[in-house]
């Protein structure tokens, strides 16, 4: 049994404490209306500058950035710097498209990738494949976080077996 | 000015091809060049991103 690291331990209780309340505060703070879904799923695309800044930190400094890709570059090496150039390349693709993308979704008042490809094809099936291939390469990526998060957890001295 | 959207083939083109890094030498600080190039142009395509955010947007 691994030794409890109590110093991280209670670093790490402590900052996860303080976004909960962080988050339920936030959702006090400029309040939508949740029946409502692109209130709840985007925020009712009142997102500015700095809110979207700190949005896309959080996506992509995730487990995956600080663990499974450091893992794999110590494992097998310059492979993992497919991530840099990845990197590399698609802000300026989401600097060319989002911007776009996301003018025409607002205006039509489409929330998924789904909607978009069935108000821009007139096509269910179409957008019933692009959201299933979504949500399917989307799985290994979520695989990758849980078990970046087993190695965060097991490093604060909570390994879950003996 | 559209013309500064070719700053973005720039970047493209120099991650896209491999054998332009593909190489050990010169060492920066010990770093093999393989290694640095890359982190270079991180900086490198985010200036570039600055400057054709500023020049297309009124």
């Amino acid at each position: 049994m691994q030794e409890v690291n109590w110093i991280a331990l209670t670093i790490f209780v402590l900052l996860f404490g303080f976004i909960t309340w962080l988050g339920f505060a936030a959702a006090h703070w400029r309040k939508g209306d949740l029946d409502m879904l692109h209130e709840w799923g985007l925020g009712g695309r009142r997102f500015g500058t700095v809110i979207t800044w700190f949005l896309v930190g959080g996506d992509v400094y995730t487990a995956y950035t600080f663990i499974a890709i450091p893992a794999l570059a110590f494992g097998a090496g310059a492979v993992a710097f497919f991530a840099v150039p990845y990197t590399i390349i698609i802000y300026p693709l989401m600097f060319l498209i989002f911007r776009r993308l996301w003018n025409v979704c607002s205006k039509h008042g489409y929330i998924t990738a789904g909607d978009f490809v069935k108000g821009r094809f007139g096509n269910r099936w179409l957008a019933l494949a692009v959201t299933i291939t979504g949500i399917v390469a989307t799985m290994p990526y979520i695989a990758l976080q849980l078990v970046g998060l087993q190695v965060v957890i097991g490093a604060l001295g909570i390994s879950g077996t003996d | 000015m559209e013309l500064w959207y070719l700053l973005f083939v720039i970047q493209f083109a120099v991650a896209l091809w491999p054998p332009l890094y593909n190489r050990a030498e010169p060492h920066l600080f010990g770093i093999p060049f393989f290694y640095w190039f890359q982190l270079l142009w991180v900086i490198v395509s985010a200036v570039f991103t600055a400057i054709v955010y500023f020049s297309v947007e009124e």
